[in-house]
């Protein structure tokens, strides 16, 4: 790489650095050692307060990548009897018999052959308490990844260096806290952002549902409509009946009536009706003994198909009608005809 | 419970809360330590090592340096490089386990998945188990050679000089990729690091 690392990329590399023992810098007598510290700073070059805490933030993000890596590999169960020798060595008087770092818990018993249930213990948690190293870890090597509070109690320098020490032990934390907050807001702006964004997401598909559950009931009532009008046009001995324009401005308006041997069912298929301008209706009549009967009003969509249909038809009708009505649901026959039987009706 | 929460348990000497952290964690650290060592009877060994070192010094676990997944892997990690180192078979274990590596590489073929070799029912804690698939997923996004070199890092303790030697390749390359790899990593993984933190 010929190019200058940057200060992400100088983290980065002490992240790795901090992975090989023969370049891990021994801890400062000043401060416990931090992972921007393995390996991140050249010698001589002390970073900037402000590079330091980022610094630092960085080599602990790589740090976590790192400790990620191995849930790449796929998990090995191991043999129940690892773990029942393990229990069995911190049951036994090697390790149990070692002073616990805290004030013991009724449940830290030395012989506990299984481990009992953690339901119970969860309000007991407490803060992790500042010891002094066991012997047994007194003895062991230097744990890399051992935590700042042993660096610290093998650290603290004399009387005379404690003022500056704890300045600069004070500014780095207050930047490294800063450094904390400022990441710790990003990502709650980012975690907002995420949840207006699926707020958002969520009221379209809502929307979707709705428009998708309207258009749905609208099909299967003209499904139900079509089916009726099916069950009516092929139902045994049906009569059929022409419909024609009965005005020249709607000339290629036609239809046809199927009246079932009930003489109650009835379906109507209409083509070719213009809309109605200027709030008109199309309206139905039976032309019965007792003169016109609504069958109801209507409206037509251009090149749109309308198909009527009912299981009520009056009694004794001869003829049907269809006018361009100005007031929608009118008593009688008002406007002129537009459509009209071609055909007789004989029996109904 | 937290994973934290159990630690600062283990510090007050509490074994049940070793043995839900060793539920959790031990079969990661155990593919990690096969993975290492190519041995599974020193793998155990090492994974033992591993929790009794964590029953001795839970007290100094310290959250503001690590997660506590971090804190076990990289402590398994270094156990067992330090038992490999120990072995003195150090150069003929880096050649197998190069060998396994590129034959692992090739057997994931398009899908670039790692065959497991234990049933993931074995893991009780289902975040883990996700945590599992994620990271897998995203390792296997990773261009070969950048994988190849993160690996070496990590899995042989090699450094990038050792690397770049062994590969034949450029130091500067070898940091390249290793750079390129870990910043798509932490890209990747943001929300799992988010967990973790």
């Amino acid at each position: 790489m010929s190019e200058e690392p940057t200060p992400e990329d100088r983290a980065l590399l002490a992240a790795l650095a901090a992975l090989q023992p023969e370049t891990v810098a021994p801890p400062s007598p000043a401060a416990p050692p931090s992972p921007a510290e393995h390996g991140a700073q050249e010698p001589g070059q002390p970073a900037p307060p402000g590079d330091a805490a980022e610094a630092e933030t960085l080599t602990r993000l790589y740090h976590e990548v790192l400790g990620l890596m191995p849930f790449a590999l796929a998990p090995a169960s191991p043999p129940p009897e690892v773990r029942s020798r393990l229990m069995a060595r911190l049951a036994g008087p090697e390790l149990a018999g070692q002073e616990p770092a805290a004030a013991p818990s009724p449940a830290a018993a030395p012989a506990i052959a299984a481990p009992a249930t953690l339901a119970a213990a969860a309000p007991s948690v407490a803060p992790a308490p500042v010891a002094a190293p066991s012997p047994a870890t007194a003895a062991g090597r230097q744990d890399r990844f051992a935590p700042a509070s042993q660096s610290r109690s093998a650290s603290v320098p004399g009387r005379s260096g404690a003022p500056r020490w704890l300045s600069a032990l004070a500014a780095a934390l207050i930047l490294a806290l800063l450094g904390t907050c400022g990441w710790l807001l990003d990502d709650l702006r980012e975690r907002r952002g995420a949840i207006v964004r699926l707020a958002a997401q969520r009221d379209a598909a809502l929307r979707h549902a709705g428009e998708a559950e309207a258009r749905l009931g609208r099909l299967t009532s003209q499904v139900g409509s079509l089916r009726d009008s099916f069950s009516v046009m092929t139902s045994p001995a049906v009569e059929v009946c022409n419909l024609r324009a009965a005005t020249p401005e709607q000339a290629d308006a036609r239809g046809m009536l199927f009246v079932a041997a009930d003489h109650q069912h009835w379906a109507m298929s209409l083509r070719g009706l213009q809309p109605p301008a200027g709030g008109k209706v199309y309206q139905l009549w039976f032309v019965a003994d007792q003169g016109p009967v609504s069958g109801g009003t209507f409206a037509a969509q251009p090149g749109a198909p309308v198909e009527l249909g009912s299981d009520r038809m009056p009694a004794g009708t001869k003829a049907v009608r269809i006018t361009l009505e100005n007031i929608p649901g009118s008593p009688a026959p008002g406007g002129p005809d537009v459509l009209r039987n071609a055909d007789t009706l004989h029996s109904l | 419970m937290s994973d934290a929460a159990l630690v600062r348990l283990v510090a007050e000497r509490r074994p049940e809360a070793l043995a839900e952290l060793y539920d959790r964690f031990a079969p990661t650290l155990l593919a990690l330590a096969r993975r290492v060592l190519d041995n599974h009877a020193d793998a155990e060994e090492v994974l033992q090592e591993v929790f009794v070192q964590v029953w001795n010094r839970g007290e100094r676990y310290d959250p503001a340096r690590s997660s506590v997944s971090t804190w076990l892997v990289l402590i398994a990690r270094s156990r067992a490089i330090d038992r490999l180192r120990s072995r003195k078979v150090v150069e003929r274990t880096h050649e197998a386990t190069a060998q396994a590596a590129i034959g692992a590489m090739g057997a994931m073929g398009a899908s670039g998945v790692w065959e497991p070799h234990t049933s993931p029912e074995a893991l009780e804690n289902v975040f883990i188990h996700e945590r599992h698939e994620r990271v897998r997923r995203e390792m296997a996004a990773l261009p070969a050679e950048q994988r190849q070199v993160l690996e070496m890092a990590f899995y042989q303790g090699m450094t990038q000089s050792e690397i770049a030697a062994k590969a034949g390749l450029p130091l500067g390359t070898v940091k390249t990729r290793t750079l390129l790899a870990m910043k798509k990593l932490r890209n990747a993984l943001r929300p799992e690091i988010r967990q973790l933190l």
